[in-house]
């Protein structure tokens, strides 16, 4: 019987052991990022875009250059469907990182989801990436020290149409007396950005026509009709998923030219234009990444990722278009505050905090972004502690039929005159939750 | 003089304690004539029971109510598990078998007293944030929710497809007044959400009077799509954010906070639990009956003299008022943020899904249906990706996992019309006699 117990407990000891050791090689060297991804359901064509280019980019870094400093980058898939408690279980089930490797940041590309997990992610100090969408007032990284709205949020968005308007105008001035429409999605982020162009039309004298299109958007014959009865001189659309070919289609059929009608950042993509057919011809949008495969980084995917075979769209036409290509911004972005993270805090695995002081860190020069291979697809942004976007530039492109123009240099916001009223917003949320926001100046 | 006084107040202290510890002893002697050998072991219970929640960091007063709390379930455990099965024995086998008893007692609350209650005592400290936050959580809240219609539709028989408005409105209302109301505590502000959801669930089931089955179906549509435009549409009711998106304020209940995972499935289950505990009296009660009535057939329910009007309607407003306190905690422990977005109509349809599957007219089948909602997306989510990951693209498990779900929604339709509740009956009869079938 003694005998049996002191194998047993041997064996025990051993297993734990190999247990233990296999977990710290691991963790010796895999940086893990949870995705919260979505390929089924009504927005898949954004989800498999996006995580697409995103796993692509991560594979490059791997296979080119052996992870970041040595540390692999991994990565696991929870499917979302774009539904928020199923966003909410896929973030508790991967926040505590993959097989010892700990998870780098959240990524998941859904302004409902993002809400969801915004306070669970802070209590967790695990970063929330909201590239090019999320809550605006989340900028104030005083207030929300691991949210992350890189490169352009939704204030920025309207404030860079409108200047747009004013430069095609001749002048900001010029814009006293014009007539600007915006129809938007009925939904909390169709409307987040209606108190700025409220604010923008007073500070300008444009008059503004507010048009909401409920959810989801395949019927807008009495919006285009007000709008032909209105005649505005531009149209801006802040749609979301079958509302915008629904809209161009609509648009032709009412007579209102497709080229003075601006797509906002979601409605940008090839999906939202390719099926309005004609109809879209002309059709102009912002971006903060113009689509293409010309982009050193993107020839280098498709060299060792693509063309060996690994490439993580199932139709591989896709190489190059909105989605893919914001999914390795996306991927850049994140890898580079996992980089220079590391470069404080060592070269090994990063906590979630860690890599927070990374992203807060993030500073893109031409230099920089000529070193990544991405000069031209990503813009120049620094971030700080009190600056979590960036950026706030855009592009314009113009849909001819087949593919996407860029027709302008980048146009920057407005953010000036929008940062007294994200840190009205944000130091409201700061009081009704009793936070102290930290004091930027004390940051290093 | 301070010795004498000393000794004086410790000396009253202690017998105050005998003196209580004895009106207890005398009240169950008393009234029930059971020779209560196990009273010892239930102070010890309480006393340890206590200084455990204190070191959880719980306040005095806090601690001192869930320990008095806790009594009382151990006390109606007893008497349910053991005391009942005695009754007119003689007095001599409750002596003994009380005797037992204080050897359990003692034996649970010396080795773990958080045994007590599973759910209240084990759980919070051995389960982990995944557990609380993605499961556990939305299981409680969804099965509340499906408490809320199974009394509508399962025991009075109204067909409803707006409970997710009902829903909304609740969560809507408790952050509204929260905020016209400052300094409302919590638990308050969850029962005034209940109680508005109640009156706009009385206001939408008034068509109820005069139609039945689909086109009342079709009138708490209304009150869905219309819930959910009026809250996106006026920025009032998430006081001013634009967007129609409100958060969770902070979780404090009586100066605690149940901010963290295992704090907010706490205050999730004691808010689910005396609703569950309320409604399972409350269908037994003539009430109850009224409605059964009602719903197996009005004419001859009108006929014996029960008031339609009122039943019907108290029928409304409880389940939405119920509805309303599930969606303050849906909002408020669960997401921590909502839209109204979140209360749509596959939301309504989730719930209706819950008391089918659970089964209509049975308080159990609620937490069945919950369970089995909330649980199996997730198992399958992860036993395709571990299993049959790599064979199949990532978007193809889904739509496999979805089919599955599908097929055993109508599997248990037609192999069990009556729900999970009634599976488990048969199971329960059968595992009584087995090996034996007769």
């Amino acid at each position: 019987m003694k005998n049996h117990l002191h194998t047993l407990k041997g064996a025990v000891v051993l297993a734990l052991g190999l247990a233990a050791a296999s977990a710290t090689a691991q963790a010796g060297g895999e940086q893990y990022f949870p995705l919260q991804s979505y390929r089924v359901g009504p927005y898949a064509a954004g989800g498999t875009g996006f995580f697409g280019g995103f796993i692509d980019y991560l594979q490059y870094v791997n296979i080119k250059e052996g992870g970041v400093n040595g540390v692999k980058l991994t990565w696991s898939e929870c499917e979302t469907e774009y539904v928020v408690e199923k966003g909410v279980e896929c973030y508790e089930r991967l926040k505590k990182g993959l097989n010892g490797a700990p998870a780098a940041a959240t990524n998941p590309l859904s302004v409902g989801i993002a809400y969801a997990t915004l306070e669970r992610s802070t209590a967790d100090k695990l970063p929330l990436i909201t590239i090019n969408h999320g809550r605006t007032d989340s900028t104030d990284g005083s207030v929300f020290p691991y949210v992350f709205p890189l490169q352009l949020n939704p204030y920025s968005e309207v404030s860079a149409i409108i200047n747009y308007i004013g430069q095609k105008s001749g002048g900001l001035a010029k814009l006293k007396g014009k007539k600007i429409a915006v129809l938007y999605h009925g939904s909390p982020y169709g409307k987040e950005t209606n108190p700025i162009l409220e604010l923008l039309s007073k500070k300008y004298g444009f008059q503004l026509v507010s048009l909401e299109v409920p959810h989801p958007g395949n019927e807008q014959q009495s919006q285009w009709l007000t709008i032909r009865q209105q005649k505005p001189d531009w149209v801006i659309l802040r749609g979301w998923g079958v509302m915008n070919p629904v809209a161009l289609k609509t648009a032709q059929k009412t007579g209102y030219p497709a080229d003075h009608i601006i797509g906002n950042i979601w409605s940008n993509s090839e999906e939202d234009a390719a099926p309005a057919g004609a109809a879209a011809k002309g059709f102009i949008s912002i971006t903060t990444h113009p689509s293409g495969s010309q982009f050193p980084v993107l020839q280098g995917i498709k060299k060792t990722v693509l063309d060996a075979g690994k490439g993580n769209l199932a139709d591989p036409k896709r190489f190059g278009t909105v989605y893919y290509n914001l999914g390795v911004v996306n991927g850049i972005l994140n890898v580079e505050a996992v980089r220079l993270a590391q470069a404080k805090f060592g070269k090994k695995p990063l906590t979630g905090e860690q890599v927070r002081w990374g992203f807060e860190h993030l500073h893109f020069d031409d230099k920089r972004l000529k070193e990544v291979g991405a000069l031209g697809l990503l813009q120049p942004l620094q971030l700080s502690c009190a600056d979590h976007e960036g950026g706030g530039a855009v592009r314009f492109q113009q849909w001819d039929g087949q593919q996407w123009k860029v027709i302008s240099p980048w146009v920057q916001a407005d953010r000036k005159l929008l940062r007294p009223i994200i840190e009205d917003s944000s130091h409201k949320y700061a009081k009704e939750k009793g936070i102290t926001p930290r004091d930027c100046s004390k940051e290093s | 003089m301070s010795f004498f006084m000393e000794v004086l107040l410790g000396g009253l202290l202690a017998g105050v304690m005998y003196s209580l510890v004895a009106i207890g002893f005398v009240l169950i002697y008393k009234a029930s004539g059971v020779f209560n050998f196990a009273q010892g072991s239930m102070v010890l219970f309480a006393a340890l029971t206590f200084v455990s929640l204190l070191e959880r960091g719980l306040p005095f007063w806090l601690a001192f109510v869930l320990s008095l709390l806790s009594m009382l379930l151990l006390a109606l455990l007893l008497e349910r598990l053991v005391l009942r099965h005695l009754v007119n024995r003689p007095p001599i086998t409750l002596f003994m078998a009380t005797l037992g008893l204080s050897y359990v007692v003692e034996g649970v609350a010396q080795a773990l007293w958080a045994l007590l209650a599973l759910a209240f005592g084990l759980l919070p400290f051995i389960g982990n944030d995944y557990w609380f936050s993605a499961i556990l959580i939305p299981f409680l809240v969804l099965s509340l929710a499906g408490l809320g219609l199974n009394l509508l539709t399962g025991y009075a028989g109204q067909l409803s497809l707006g409970s997710a408005a009902f829903m909304a409105v609740g969560a809507f209302a408790s952050y509204k007044l929260q905020f016209l109301l400052p300094g409302l505590p919590l638990l308050l502000s969850f029962v005034a959400g209940g109680v508005v959801a109640a009156a706009v669930g009385v206001v939408f089931g008034l068509p109820s009077l005069r139609i039945k089955g689909f086109y009342l179906l079709v009138s708490t549509l209304a009150a869905q799509f219309f819930v959910e435009w009026l809250l996106t549409k006026f920025a009032w009711f998430s006081n001013g954010n634009e967007s129609g998106v409100i958060t969770a304020p902070p979780l404090l209940v009586a100066g605690h906070d149940f901010g963290s995972p295992a704090g907010r499935y706490l205050l999730t289950l004691s808010v689910v639990l005396p609703l569950f505990v309320l409604a399972g009296n409350l269908v037994r009660s003539s009430l109850g009956r009224n409605w059964m009535a009602v719903r197996d057939m009005d004419t001859a329910a009108a006929v014996i003299g029960i008031p339609i009007l009122r039943t019907k309607l108290l029928a409304f407003a409880i389940s939405s008022f119920i509805l309303g306190v599930a969606g303050s905690l849906w909002a408020f422990t669960y997401l921590g943020t909502v839209e109204p977005h979140g209360f749509d109509l596959s939301r309504s349809f989730q719930v209706l899904f819950i008391i089918i599957l659970g089964g209509m007219g049975s308080i159990l089948g609620n937490f069945l249906g919950a369970a089995f909602i909330v649980l199996l997306p997730i198992v399958l989510s992860i036993l395709s990706g571990s299993l049959l990951s790599g064979v199949l693209p990532a978007g193809q498990l889904e739509n496999l996992q979805k089919i599955i779900f599908g097929v055993l929604i109508i599997l248990f339709l037609i192999k069990e019309p009556d729900g999970l509740a009634r599976l488990w009956q048969g199971w329960r009869a059968r595992a009584r006699l087995w090996p034996l079938r007769f």
